[in-house]
């Protein structure tokens, strides 16, 4: 049998989600952070916003990798790159800076982006969990961010059984729904 | 009911197999009740969502701050081999230093420092300016990087909104973690967590029942322990094995 790669270990473990997720990515980011922003910084983003850009893309590998749109078809670090590339060239378009552009495009085309928070929408949403109050911010992000099953959180929180963990998610989803749903701006953009 | 919510969510999350999604939206088409329950999910799941990407950001500025120089690459010069026999020798330092001073777990110091470990630390989103940063936000900070003392002086601080029990539970925690415990005061924290209805109960005790033994109280440690029916139960009995 073939031994895994680190980079496939890191991959697995992120797609089985969980505590095990976590640390992978914290071994992604400190084993790529140095390359990606030297990276970006060659391609002519400075230091700080080329940190920035490495972030997003962790989560969006993040992301597209739980969602089963990346499956390990080339190497996690070549897919990092790639996204890294392909958001600086975004910001990139926005400030039209054509003629860098030109110099960049290539294979970018591809690349499945999941929605990501916008600055300006950050205040909302904080505003909208801390209304949550307790521990349902922390039940819901780690089971819906950080795909954690219901032992897991069990564990995290010491229920003493699985189906308390899973009432309680419910119970704290149900109160999301309702503080989103007396906000119909905010409803309207969670749905858009 | 909770079945079909974590169906809706695996369809929301992309994370069902193309067979299951097609078989999936074949009943959204015909079922106008799922149609609308998805309909109901899509903020919460957004939302979640998008709050965990801020929570991830958060964690990154952890690891940012982890990282240190090596990551500028300014330390490159030095051959990378060197660090593996450099990392080598300090293990293999340590692991003597501690093979020699080893603690025989037997006394209520050595049970107490083999069984302690603080609670995993509350998950905090950090504000945007440091300036905006709540005392509560300030100490789960502190408490994530193991500045416990630091922890416990916000926490301390803390009048956010927060359920009393929660703000109890971590200045608790931090007091017991830190350099110089305050075993008193994070008993009578620990009993007001236990006294009220909330998810930290029983992990109040297990903390409550490590003082007393600490404190060489061992029936009231071993009361306590043996009314822990589901929480950390392999070392609760490996610890009440281990009691006089």
């Amino acid at each position: 049998m073939q031994a895994s790669s680190p980079s496939q270990t890191i991959f697995s473990q992120i797609v089985a989600g969980g505590r095990g997720a976590d640390e992978a990515l914290q071994s992604l980011y400190k084993a790529q952070r140095h390359k990606v922003v030297a990276f970006l910084r060659k391609r002519g983003a400075e230091e700080e916003e080329a940190l920035d850009v490495f972030q997003e893309a962790m989560i969006v590998v993040y992301e597209n990798i739980q969602a089963g749109k990346f499956r390990g078809e080339s190497s996690l670090s070549s897919y990092l790159h790639g996204v890294a590339r392909f958001l600086w060239i975004n910001r990139l378009k926005r400030r039209k800076t054509e003629s860098r552009i030109l110099e960049e495009q290539g294979q970018v085309d591809d690349m499945h982006m999941p929605r990501l928070l916008e600055k300006e929408k950050e205040n909302e949403i904080r505003a909208l969990f801390r209304e949550l109050r307790g521990s349902c911010e922390e039940i819901l992000v780690l089971s819906i961010f950080y795909a954690y099953n219901m032992q897991e959180i069990a564990s995290h929180f010491a229920y003493s059984s699985e189906q308390i963990a899973r009432n309680k998610k419910y119970r704290c989803m149900e109160r999301l729904r309702e503080l989103i749903e007396k906000q119909p701006a905010i409803l309207s953009w969670l749905r858009s | 009911m909770q079945d079909r919510q974590t169906e809706i969510f695996a369809y929301l999350a992309g994370q069902m197999e193309e067979a299951d999604r097609t078989a999936f939206e074949g009943a959204l088409q015909a079922d106008t009740a799922l149609a609308e329950a998805v309909e109901k999910l899509r903020p919460v799941f957004t939302a979640t969502r998008l709050q965990g990407q801020l929570h991830l950001k958060n964690q990154m500025q952890q690891w940012e701050q982890e990282l240190g120089p090596e990551q500028s690459g300014r330390l490159r010069a030095f051959p990378r081999w060197m660090w593996g026999v450099a990392a080598a020798a300090v293990i293999g330092f340590f692991f003597l230093a501690y093979w020699i001073n080893r603690p025989v777990p037997q006394g209520p110091d050595a049970l107490y420092a083999t069984y302690f470990e603080a609670f995993p630390p509350p998950i905090n989103v950090r504000s945007e300016k440091a300036d905006e940063l709540t005392p509560w936000q300030i100490g789960a900070q502190a408490y994530m990087q193991g500045a416990y003392a630091q922890a416990a002086e916000a926490f301390a601080q803390s009048h956010d909104s927060l359920p009393d029990y929660l703000r109890n539970f971590y200045l608790a925690q931090a007091l017991m973690a830190r350099e110089n415990p305050d075993f008193t005061q994070a008993v009578s924290l620990l009993q007001t967590v236990q006294s009220s209805d909330n998810d930290y109960q029983e992990a109040a005790s297990w903390y409550m029942a490590l003082i007393y033994i600490r404190r060489e109280e061992y029936s009231r440690a071993k009361e306590i322990l043996n009314g822990l029916k589901t929480y950390r139960q392999e070392e609760v009995e490996a610890l009440l094995a281990q009691l006089p």
